[in-house]
């Protein structure tokens, strides 16, 4: 029997608190706002809390290769610390960089989940043993704060790994530094949330890191610019500062596009995004937005220069839909005549406004991150993306009140964005087909997908408290029934309709098995958003792939499909595929999102992306180009594959063109 | 041509009017003779650069082949040049002079042309040595940590600064020290090098006129250097790299500059040893990266020991575009004929260099006294030795190509296009700078790899002109001894 006790039972908390600093220190000293740089985030309170910090997503792991040296883990249960709302942020002391970086991480984490309505898994590991390929599931992301010496943080898919670089202030852009003042990416929310997001993005669509055209690399880039963005425009205190500088031009607003080109300055692009959005007008030394052009994306290849059209395309829908929702406010404010007095704003309507731009923020992130649930499983594209993006929301909210729809479109619009494959840019074209604009697709799909109790046991458990190894082998089980069911012959009607090809009378090219193209179940995952009428849309997604060969002469193609030719060894692989959207309840395939592996005209625009070399940069002609180095990594095995795989896209995506002179 | 040693009657004899340009074929590398008519009849030559790259192969040895060439210039100069003019230390510019060096010895060079950025006395130039060594001097550590971890990078590596005629303290190169010593005139004071800006002449000949277009001359760059020098990218960029190569270059602890190099006071810091120990932390360390390969480690997969070498790719490179751009690049221009043709070397010159030539001015040059500028040198260019063997950053397209608006262009391009791709992986020359190139000179282009065997001329391309193609096949003759494909020793065009 215990012994008899007078202490109180405390509960948990909801929280733990964590400070840090909201704007990159180096960047903060150049505002004229010392005292905004510190911000206090809530985390979910987690038990297991490790020293590091250590926890069921992370680790952070503080060695410093450059300088040989390790950093004692920082232990954030600490009663002092906890004390504290955390230690207090010093550039000086590594387990504040530890405990920031931390935070940020875990809060990019809590958004992406939120709007997804499930936990996020970090992909897996890739092995290769004697020729076959195995993967392993990853429980948590390794974290290097101080990982390297220079104006770089990146993400490393081959080392399930965040890497942070630090760098003396001279050699950045930063005039009022004290020469060789050291600057630490792992201090800036911007890069931190951005290289977080490209772990994430990772996650959820593995194959979205092959470059097997123009955008893939630029939409990776994109998304993460774009998340880290609008995740710094939901932190109020920030907007309120902002706003609060106006002397009463609200109309034009270009505040927000100042705060986002400070971002652009923080974040590894370089000035890529801060041109996109916008600039400083040398005469008048205020900030004017980008006037889109769209011609600009036809002649952009570099992913960070395109990337920032997509970039900039999001955040002028996001500005468009701010101004209609403060339009209110502003009647209000001036009486109805829609200019306001001189001098500073009222702060209840500072206040009020700020709040606005920070709720207009958290829907757009929402609506983006959405979107990569409606996604082909390969191959993406911004058109696809915009499809998604629209299609994604029209689920979750059926009218528009405030026309968030129609501001993607028209953004996407004036910068040349447009699906290949629709009429028109209205939002009824620009949603996926539905299967029952087909005759019979529906009734196809049945052979598969029967009711609702089959279907309940391909769902894993993923409630957001679910462990998530739990949840990862689940989803292999799943994977592995819905292969039987789809490989069934009973139903190749079903196959058919998911474009899946499954008959002998193939292109030899095909990965096979006994003559029969192999399929992978690529993912199987609940998607659960609750809308803002409360609504809540659930689906079961299913991602299937298959892969051919694909050979960089259109002739050895020709000939290792027709079957003249013996398959050699390929030099990229080649894949399509469907994403299925399935209405877990009536069994019903509302969408089936595809990529058709049998196009011979998109395997030849994969064959000229990957052979045009526009202009090969120096590095690219001493280097070798990185997409042709990616596909080598995953074609061949051995010691060239092991070197090839151990180029890091992300590394090369951020050291990229700086610098890079420009000749023919 | 058999070399007749004995027989000291220069075998190359200047044209009438103009200039003959012999371009050498070493392989892979630049070795031009120039040959001109003095006012007295007698020849004047000549040698812009004379190399090969250091891995350069094919059926004939390189030594044996850059011998036979030196054998043939010191044939057709009568052992006599004029003018060697280097234009910047790389090996497939200067390893002639090391491969063939007992020819040279027997020949008689006059006067030798360096540009500025080789005089050790010009305070710039030393600045700008001083921060090449460095780089260098970082590069070679970076290889040598990395090579362990990830040959085929460190190979690569190798390979770039190998182009470098690697010297850890930035100090001059065996080859240029020996023309120093072996030229008549020697390089004393800074009017001895090449400037921008300046106007020569060649000895004894008259029409004639050499503008030195580059290396450009920043007299404030001393006080940029730390800033963007626009002229220097590659500068701003090694300058970025510093931390990186600090961090390379064990610093004792007296230097000032060990501070920058470590980020965090010393009491923050456990080394490698104290983790693998029995520090606090070290199960910690050892759970989480691990030391070996034993369970219980942390995986190996996982470490970043080597990641954060990987900038020595991007240091490689700026170090060899910096070589390049301090190329020396001069135009020559012939003004016996009305039309005052000008004949662009450019050596590896890259952006910085050539966009310095637009606003370069020549004061009292042009027709009636007016000053010319190097942007009219440009448009009246007639002949253009495309840079570093047609890689596509070495020709400036719209301030470079598209101003050479001359019809007659003709373009020589010293690449062995089939070596370079297999055995190196390079796209020289680039497909759309050739694609550019041959619409800008009609499909005249003479390379080193397409010498026409024997005795036939190149065939005509079915777009160009038949009476435009035979004159340019009149002023083209090439070595017609060679015995088996490919061992051509030159091509030459007279202007």
């Amino acid at each position: 029997m215990a012994a008899k006790s007078n202490s109180v039972r405390v509960q948990r908390p909801p929280y733990r608190r964590l400070r840090h600093f909201a704007f990159d220190p180096m960047l903060s000293r150049r505002l004229d706002s010392y005292d905004i740089n510190e911000v206090v985030t809530k985390l979910p309170w987690e038990e297991n809390l490790l020293p590091g910090p250590v926890d069921a997503y992370l680790e952070v792991v503080d060695f410093d290769p450059a300088s040989r040296v390790f950093y004692a883990p920082v232990d954030l249960n600490d009663r002092y610390i906890l004390a504290q709302d955390g230690l207090a942020p010093a550039e000086s002391n590594p387990q504040f960089h530890q405990q920031m970086v931390y935070a940020i991480i875990r809060t990019t984490i809590g958004h992406f989940e939120k709007a997804l309505g499930r936990k996020s898994l970090w992909s897996p590991h890739r092995m290769v043993n004697n020729g076959t390929v195995k993967f392993e599931f990853i429980e948590r992301l390794r974290v290097y704060p101080h990982a390297l010496r220079e104006a770089n943080a990146y993400y490393s898919p081959d080392k399930k790994a965040l890497l942070f670089g630090y760098f003396p202030a001279s050699a950045a852009e930063c005039g009022e530094n004290m020469p060789g003042e050291l600057v630490f990416t792992c201090l800036s929310h911007d890069i931190v949330a951005h290289e977080t997001t490209h772990a994430l993005l990772d996650g959820l669509h593995r194959r979205f890191i092959e470059p097997s055209n123009v955008d893939v690399w630029a939409l990776h880039e994109a998304f993460a610019d774009i998340v880290a963005l609008f995740q710094h425009f939901t932190y109020a205190e920030v907007l309120r500062r902002q706003i609060a500088r106006t002397h009463g031009d609200l109309q034009k607003q270009n505040l927000l596009g100042e705060l986002a080109q400070q971002f652009g300055q923080a974040i590894g692009s370089y000035g890529a995004l801060r041109s996109a959005l916008g600039s400083i007008d040398p005469e008048t030394k205020e900030w004017v937005p980008e006037k889109p052009d769209p011609a600009k994306i036809l002649s952009t290849t570099e992913p960070h220069a395109r990337g920032a059209i997509l970039v900039a395309a999001v955040f002028e829908a996001f500005l468009a839909i701010y101004k209609e929702r403060i339009k209110s406010l502003l009647r209000i404010a001036s009486g109805g005549t829609g200019i306001l007095p001189e001098g500073e704003l009222h702060p209840d309507l500072v206040e009020k406004m700020a709040q606005e731009a920070s709720k207009t923020a958290g829907h757009i992130l929402n609506i983006c991150i959405r979107a990569l649930d409606y996604c082909p499983p390969v191959d993406i594209n911004f058109g696809a993306y915009l499809r998604a993006l629209i299609t994604a929301d029209a689920d979750l909210v059926a009218d528009d009140p405030h026309n968030y729809r129609l501001a993607f479109i028209e953004a996407f619009r004036r910068r040349g964005i447009y699906p290949g494959d629709v009429r028109n840019m209205s939002v009824e074209s620009l949603l996926w087909d539905k299967p029952e604009q087909f005759d019979g697709m529906q009734g196809a799909f049945h052979k598969v997908f029967r009711n609702a109790a089959q279907l309940s046991k391909l769902v894993p458990e993923w409630e957001l408290s679910t462990d998530r190894r739990k949840i990862y082998d689940q989803t292999q089980n799943s994977q592995k029934t819905l292969h039987g069911w789809f490989t069934d012959p009973a139903a190749l009607d079903a196959a058919n309709a998911a474009r899946i090809v499954l008959s002998r009378d193939v292109p030899r090219s095909f990965y096979s098995k006994s003559g029969v193209p192999t399929l992978e179940v690529h993912s199987v995952r609940p998607a659960r958003r609750i809308g803002p009428q409360g609504q809540a849309v659930s689906d079961l997604v299913i991602e299937m792939t298959q892969r051919r060969r694909g050979y960089y002469s259109a002739q050895i193609q020709a000939d290792v499909d027709s079957g003249k030719l013996d398959p050699p060894e390929p030099d990229f692989i080649f894949r399509g595929g469907c994403t299925l959207l399935v209405d877990p309840d009536t069994a019903q395939v509302r969408y089936c999102v595809y990529k058709n592996i049998m196009s011979e005209d998109r395997l030849k625009r994969t064959r000229e992306f990957l052979t045009e070399s526009d202009s090969p940069s120096l590095r690219a002609t001493y280097f070798g180009d990185p997409r042709r180095v990616y596909y080598r990594g995953i074609t061949v095995t051995g010691e060239e594959g092991k070197a090839a795989s151990a180029m890091e896209p992300f590394a090369f995506l951020h050291r990229s063109s700086e610098g890079e002179e420009v000749g023919l | 041509m058999n070399p007749k040693v004995k027989d000291n009657r220069p075998a190359l004899p200047p044209p009438e009017s103009g200039v003959t340009v012999r371009m050498y074929n070493p392989g892979f590398g630049d070795c031009f003779l120039l040959a001109f008519r003095a006012e007295d009849g007698s020849p004047r030559y000549m040698l812009i650069d004379c190399g090969v790259h250091h891995q350069y192969h094919d059926g004939e040895d390189r030594q044996d082949r850059m011998k036979r060439i030196a054998a043939d210039i010191a044939a057709a100069t009568g052992k006599h040049l004029h003018i060697v003019a280097i234009t910047h230390e790389h090996t497939d510019h200067l390893y002639g002079f090391k491969y063939a060096r007992e020819i040279f010895d027997d020949i008689q060079i006059d006067n030798l042309w360096l540009a500025w950025t080789e005089n050790s006395a010009d305070p710039v130039a030393k600045q700008l040595k001083k921060l090449y060594g460095r780089s260098v001097a970082a590069l070679n550590l970076a290889i040598a940590r990395i090579n362990p971890m990830n040959r085929a990078l460190a190979a690569r590596l190798q390979g770039v600064l190998d182009f470098e005629m690697p010297s850890f303290k930035g100090e001059e190169t065996a080859e240029l020290k020996y023309l120093r010593g072996k030229c008549l005139h020697k390089l004393q004071s800074s009017d001895d090098y090449r400037h921008p800006g300046e106007v020569l002449n060649i000895p004894g000949v008259k029409g004639v006129k050499v503008y030195v277009l580059g290396p450009p001359k920043d007299t404030a760059l001393i006080k940029k250097l730390n800033e963007k020098a626009e002229l220097y990218p590659e500068l701003a960029a090694m300058d970025e790299l510093e931390a990186f190569s600090m961090a390379l270059m064990d610093m004792p602890e007296e230097d000032t500059r060990f501070a920058q190099s470590r980020p965090f006071a010393r009491y923050f810091e456990i080394t490698g040893e104290q983790a693998a120990g029995n520090h606090a932390f070290s199960d910690f360390f050892r759970q989480y990266y691990g030391f070996k390969k034993d369970a219980g480690h942390g995986p190996e997969w996982r470490r970043t020991d080597a990641d954060w070498l990987a900038p020595a790719e991007q240091l490689a490179l700026k170090i060899n575009s910096y070589t390049n751009n301090t190329s020396l690049v001069i135009a020559i221009e012939i003004t016996t004929a009305p039309s005052y043709k000008v004949l662009l070397f450019a050596a590896d010159a890259q952006v910085g260099n050539w966009l310095s030539w637009q606003e370069l001015e020549f004061p009292g040059e042009g027709p009636e006294g007016k000053s010319i500028t190097g942007a009219e040198l440009l448009q009246r260019t007639v002949f253009y030795k495309v840079g570093h063997h047609g890689s596509h950053n070495a020709t400036l397209r719209s301030k470079g190509l598209e101003m050479m608006s001359n019809s007659g262009l003709v373009a020589m391009i010293p690449v062995d296009e089939k070596w370079a791709k297999e055995a190196q992986g390079w796209e020289h020359p680039a497909k759309n700078l050739l694609d550019c190139l041959e619409k800008k000179t009609g499909r005249r282009i003479i390379r080193t790899d397409e010498i026409p065997p024997g005795n036939k001329p190149p065939v005509k391309p079915d777009e160009a002109d038949a009476d435009d193609w035979r004159s340019f096949i009149n002023r083209l003759d090439w070595d017609r001894d060679a015995t088996e494909a490919g061992q051509s020793l030159w091509i030459q065009y007279t202007v």
